[in-house]
């Protein structure tokens, strides 16, 4: 009983990016708008290049409503194939996972994907051979192993003129100035230094040509056991602590290698200990953080629920929806990352203490830490280009293995694990406690884990700076000349025109009111009120600093526990964490000073945003925090232009600089997930229990119910 | 800070809201101290968990070598005991004769907007001005209650059909369980009417001539209603006009009331402006009599059993409406909060009872002897000029005896809607069904909206018309709400769960990160600034006529 639509013979011609290469197509392809059960969709060819996977609408002739936010790379209807998370068929009702080889092809194409789209497709109406051709090709360019030279982003670099600069805010970390720069803004160049002992990888391929080390390292101990064991300098607190990172020693059968590498580690200890470094406290993130493994398993679960294939699979999850959340343990995860950076901006700012943190390759969860701790201590790594550079530096640059942890080349799942956007869901949280602290928007987060997706970019299709180095020569490609010209992702204009671009800039960010110059003095200034927290005392005089775990116990009702325990816990080691935490938070907030993010159970949230956009039932139309938005945005505006005007009036010939913001005017046609939901459908909740509706709709049981009414209205006459 | 009304600081806790009194000391287990079971050692420790989720710690210091610990852990116990069985004393320790505060509390013009706007519903003038603002044609106050002897739960007044007689009407109340007939509670623009009542009598015969007769001749569309829950508020939002339903439950005293102004808080933007607001609970939860003393726990007597936090959760749901659609609410979180702080406090008339026939007892001097007055003070009974019954505590609304003009120009939410108050708009019904034809009478059991109703109404083949079906909705069909927009005014909350929020600033107001911005005043401020602004502007421009604004 489908509404057919008699499908427009029209040539419908997809729009190919450089280097793009049309591999399959099928016709009368029904795409269902939302597989509510309506059974309402569009007639349209499915096409498959060697960059993404796209629905062309028939009557696409019809495209008026022009959203405000759109991606000029992925369209609405465009997947790229790194995008693909899963491909289901249906076959008679039943839903079969395709990976490799098919033997029969589904009247139905269920496409899951990374952004957390959701497409179904019909193709009961497209010719056989079409089907086949569509559905392998499908399956084989988006699920099966691939070369890493086969990525799109060679054929894109290849045929695409790259004329950008490149040289924008962002510090890429690709030379050895960049290095040096980064030292001088943190004040680290008097403790270390930047070597040039990698050139041409002769340390090793895992790190990156230039890094910076405790000056007293010698070359000869960089070089001993290829760069592990050596503790590597990520960033400098204003009171000269510095946070480190280093690589294990793999497990060692042999007795005398392993008593070896523990000598030599003793005396790099040992040299690091002296003064004029600080006292040094080593962490073992493999050890105090969960595991890849952990991670990766908790995300799958989590991001299963948000893969909605139709209204009613909603509905029927949503009843659960608070214990399937605390089942995957996402959020459990990102508190206790956020829990361990904590500490460490703990030891620090307040112990004057350096952190080496340490990781089998100093390339997962050390980024992961790393990068908060900057983010909660840096202010510069609040701005977009300070955040764009700490990717740079602790991602990109730092060695992280986008490739095998993104799985982009299909080639292994036991690499696969959601490091970097475990670090987007903690700096989102921090981006939802403390917004005005922030230059970028959730909406900048969004974007730059969509992009994760989108080979045209070299920052994430690399395992480390070796092997973009080694792949861009383009060697072996003999037509091609020189070597690759690969874009960067912080060129965001690639994406997003400027109306769009507007979306990614906090026009509510708390701007530093100082000029750069005298950006250090004030945050030492600042800092150092941090430094006056009482240290040593034990407990402050009122109840506050214990009140949460009371008020949680008070909410559980649980008083049978000794109180006496929790109060005088002053003699475990965490209490000095716990005090750092409670003072902080009960002082006013310094949004360029030292951030640190709640980590109570109810204030740890879900990335409605990036999780909920796709879904319809779980937006807010015309409500949630975007209509505040709207109006605190409104009237900046207005005193701002009337500020504008007053200044006028007393002729002092101001220029009105007033920034223009993203049109939220209407905020009651905007939902929720602005700007990325879409207005096209109300979807409601069901009045009646599915359940409940069985039972009423049983004919004969409204029959036997007749018997017990009586007319009223015919009385009334 | 400084928002707890009658108490000064945040180390104080008014007696009757301490939850539990639990002391400690490193020789013994903690003990939970009442008036009964007192103190057997010498605490080191003192917990006050406080109903309003605040908790009091004390340390003494001298390790147990005080023994004004050991008294003053007793004496809490002993006087929150005693508290509570002073405002058990049968609807009232008022304070007759007690001379007024000192401290004259001067009534600024605009201070006492709120209540005096607010209508309690305790006069007739009362009921008959909201039956006019709501529109409903064919409805009537009757006073046929005003001595309480028909039903005594019940309000002086009840909006009845107009062509219901009083002598008809009185026959109908034997058949309901505590002779609470359905009535109505409010009228959709659109058509529909929003009624309410208990069940029926387990001794009625609903078949009766009596009953029958009764309903009909008023040409009343009885509905009953049970409980609901919030998850309800989406079947009800759309009433369909030419439907009328009401929600049953057994007593119609908890849920009913619930539910009743969840509705309207949806409906009627009105409802959403402070004095709407405060109108609406007074109707439906005041009035109609929700027994607050026994609900909140507020007295000692109360058997655990009887506590339910039903107003509570009205509130939460009101929260979650304004974290859903701020711009709609003429009040803020600040206000929803000071309500709540001020439901453990039974010093207002508001929560002291458990209905207006209750009320007005109280109001007549009981226990002379009885000279306790509450710190701070309270005054004459406010709000209701002209009322032969004055009660003693003030009414909750009377927030100038107890905030700051600066803490009650945080309620107001300058970004909402006034809420007009004059008469709704008629309103085209969207689904136009001829008057006089078939009217199908919802009934809300069970947490679903049911076509079945009285046991005489008989329409047999009407479906319910909040339906979404697969084969139905398709083509233009968009599920429920059809393609078109919902009519102005109305909100349509989303109930899927991670809309859902917790309530931060509620439960965990211990935490000091959650005090903060309690009562900021960001958007309030901005505005302010806008029309500071806008005026200084407006004076420049008078002065220098000749220059273009």
């Amino acid at each position: 009983e489908i509404h057919i639509k008699e499908p427009i013979e029209k040539e419908v011609n997809p729009h190919l990016l450089p280097g793009e290469l049309l591999l399959c197509e099928a016709s009368t392809v029904y795409k269902y708008v939302q597989e509510d059960g309506s059974n309402r969709g569009t007639y349209g060819k499915l096409v498959c290049t060697n960059f993404k996977i796209s629905f062309l609408d028939d009557d696409s002739a019809s495209d008026d409503n022009e959203p405000q936010f759109k991606n000029k790379i992925v369209g609405e209807n465009d997947i790229t194939l790194q995008c693909v998370d899963q491909i289901y068929g249906v076959y008679d009702e039943k839903k079969k996972l395709l990976t490799g080889q098919l033997r029969k092809y589904p009247e139905k194409l269920i496409i899951y994907c990374k952004d957390l789209r959701v497409f179904n497709f019909c193709l009961r109406y497209t010719k056989e051979e079409e089907v086949k051709r569509i559905v392998s090709g499908i399956v084989h360019h988006s699920q099966t192993p691939k070369l890493l030279k086969r990525l799109f982003l060679f054929s894109y670099a290849s045929a695409a003129p790259n004329n950008t600069d490149g040289r924008n805010q962002t510090v890429m970390f690709e030379t050895l100035e960049d290095w040096r720069d980064e030292l001088e803004r943190t004040k680290g160049n008097v403790k270390y230094k930047a070597v040039t002992t990698n050139e041409g990888y002769r340390v090793s391929e895992r790190l990156p040509l230039y890094f910076v080390v405790p000056i007293c390292i010698s070359e000869e101990s960089i070089l001993k056991y290829e760069g592990r064991g050596i503790p590597i300098w990520c960033w400098s607190c204003h009171n000269g602590a510095a946070l480190l990172k280093m690589s294990a020693f793999p497990k060692e059968q042999d007795d005398s290698t392993s008593q070896m590498q523990k000598a030599f580690l003793d005396g790099i200890y040992k040299t690091i200990s002296k003064p004029p470094y600080e006292l040094l406290k080593v962490d073992d993130l493999s050890s105090s953080l969960p595991s890849l493994q952990d991670i990766q398993t908790a995300y799958t679960k989590f991001k299963q629920l948000f893969f909605i294939d139709n209204s009613t699979d909603f509905w029927a999850t949503d009843v659960k929806w608070f214990s399937l959340l605390e089942s995957t343990n996402w959020l459990e995860i990102i508190r206790r990352v956020l829990k361990k950076a904590i500490e460490v901006a703990e030891c620090l700012e307040i112990q004057h203490t350096n952190v080496l943190l340490i990781e089998e390759n100093a390339t997962d969860l050390c980024c992961v830490i790393s990068s908060l701790v900057q983010v909660m201590m840096d202010s510069y790594s609040r701005t977009k280009s300070g955040f764009q550079s700490l990717i740079q530096k602790e991602w990109v640059i730092g060695g992280h293995g986008f490739l095998d942890r993104c799985n982009h080349l299909r080639k292994s799942d036991k690499e696969e694990a959601p490091v970097f956007l475990l670090l987007l869901n903690c700096v989102w949280q921090l981006v939802q406690q403390y917004p005005p602290a922030f230059e970028f928007t959730e909406t900048y987060l969004t974007v730059l884990s969509d992009s994760l997706y989108v080979p045209i970019f070299s920052t994430f299709f690399f395992n480390s700076q070796h092997q973009r180095d080694t792949n861009k020569s383009g060697e072996s490609l003999k037509t091609q000349s020189g070597p690759f010209r690969f874009l960067t992702v912080w060129d965001w204009s690639v994406q997003f025109d400027p109306k769009a671009l507007a979306f990614l800039n906090n026009p509510l960010y708390a701007e530093k009111p100082k000029p750069d110059r005298s950006q250090r003095k004030i945050a030492r200034f600042k800092h150092q009120r941090q430094l006056s927290l009482p240290l040593t005392q034990a407990k402050p005089s009122t109840k506050r600093g214990f009140f949460r775990e009371e008020t949680d116990h008070l909410i559980k009702n649980i008083l049978g526990k000794r109180i006496g325990k929790f109060i005088n816990s002053s003699d475990e080691p965490p209490n000095s964490l716990r005090e750092f935490y409670d003072s902080w938070h009960s002082k006013p907030v310094d949004y360029h000073g030292l951030l640190l993010p709640r980590i109570d159970g109810p204030e740890i949230k879900v990335w409605a945003q990036r999780y909920l956009r796709w879904i319809p039932e779980a937006q807010l139309h015309g409500g949630g925090t975007i209509a505040t938005t709207a109006k605190i945005l409104d009237l900046m505006e207005e005193v701002q232009s009337l500020q504008v005007k007053m200044d006028e009036e007393h002729s002092q010939a101001v220029s009105g600089d007033v920034h223009s913001v993203p049109m939220l005017r209407n905020s009651a046609r905007l939902s929720s997930l602005f700007p990325f939901a879409l207005l096209q459908r109300q979807s409601v909740k069901p009045a009646l229990p599915t359940s409940t509706w069985k039972d009423l709709e049983d004919e004969d049981d409204l029959v036997k119910r007749d018997d017990e009414f009586v007319d009223l209205s015919g009385d009334m006459l | 800070p400084g928002s707890r009304g009658l108490l000064h600081s945040e180390d104080e806790v008014a007696l009757p809201c301490i939850h539990k009194l639990v002391a400690a000391s490193s020789f013994s287990k903690p003990k939970v101290l009442t008036a009964a079971s007192t103190l057997k050692f010498i605490p080191e420790e003192l917990a006050v968990f406080c109903r309003d989720f605040r908790l009091l710690h004390f340390y003494f210091p001298e390790n147990g070598l005080a023994p004004q610990a050991f008294r003053v852990a007793n004496a809490i116990a002993q006087a929150r005991e005693e508290a509570a069985r002073l405002g058990d004393a049968a609807g009232g320790w008022a304070s007759p004769g007690e001379a007024p505060p000192e401290e004259e509390e001067e009534e600024d013009e605009d201070g006492e907007e709120g209540s005096s706007t607010t209508l309690l519903f305790e006069s007739l003038r009362d009921w008959e001005k909201e039956l006019q603002r709501l529109g409903a044609e064919g409805w009537r106050v009757s006073a046929v209650n005003e001595r309480f002897d028909m039903a005594p739960s019940l309000p002086k007044y009840l909006w009845v059909p107009s062509g219901l007689l009083d002598h008809d009407l009185k026959r109908t109340f034997a058949h309901f369980q505590e002779r609470r007939v359905p009535r109505l509670c409010w009228h959709y623009p659109g058509g529909g009417d929003l009624l309410r009542a208990a069940s029926f009598h387990p001794a009625s015969e609903p078949g009766s001539e009596d009953v029958r007769e009764a309903l009909l001749r008023g040409a009343a569309r009885w509905g009953h209603q049970p409980g609901g829950c919030k998850r309800m508020r989406r079947g009800l939002q759309r009433e369909p006009p030419p439907h009328h339903l009401a929600p049953p439950e057994p007593s119609d005293r908890d849920l009913n009331c619930l539910l009743a102004s969840l509705v309207q808080l949806l409906g009627d933007p009105h409802a959403r402006s402070l004095p709407g607001f405060q109108s609406l609970v007074q109707r439906e939860w005041v009035a109609a009599g929700h027994p607050f003393p026994r609900r909140l726990g507020l007295l000692g007597r109360d058997t655990p059993r009887e506590e339910a936090p039903v107003f509570l959760l009205f509130l939460d749901c009101t929260w979650q409406l304004l974290w859903q659609f701020p711009a709609d609410f003429g009040f803020t979180e600040a206000f929803l909060l000071a309500l709540h702080d001020s439901s453990f406090s039974p010093y207002f008339s508001t929560f002291r009872f458990s209905c207006q026939r209750q009320r007005g007892h109280s109001s007549l001097p009981r226990l002379p002897s009885q000279t306790y007055r509450p710190m701070g003070g309270w005054q004459d009974p406010g709000g209701h000029r002209g009322d032969p019954h004055p009660c003693s505590f003030p009414p909750v609304w009377a927030w100038g005896r107890r905030y700051t003009r600066q803490q009650r120009e945080q309620f107001r939410n300058p970004v909402g809607p006034p809420g007009p108050a004059e008469p709704l708009s008629p309103g085209t019904p969207a689904d136009p069904c001829p008057w006089g034809g078939p009217r199908l009478v919802l009934t809300l059991a069970k947490g679903s909206l049911c076509p079945h109703t009285l046991p005489w109404w008989s329409r047999p083949p009407l479906r319910p018309p909040l339906r979404v079906s697969p084969s139905d909705s398709q083509g233009t069909q968009w599920g429920l709400l059809g393609t078109c927009q919902p009519p102005p005014g109305l909100l349509l909350p989303c109930t899927a769960g991670p809309c859902i929020r917790l309530w931060h600033r509620c439960y965990l107001r211990g935490m000091p990160q959650e005090q903060r911005g309690r009562l900021a005043p960001s958007l309030a401020g901005l505005a302010e600034e806008l029309q500071l602004l806008q005026d200084r502007l407006h004076a420049w421009n008078l002065r220098r006529p000749h220059c273009d604004p």
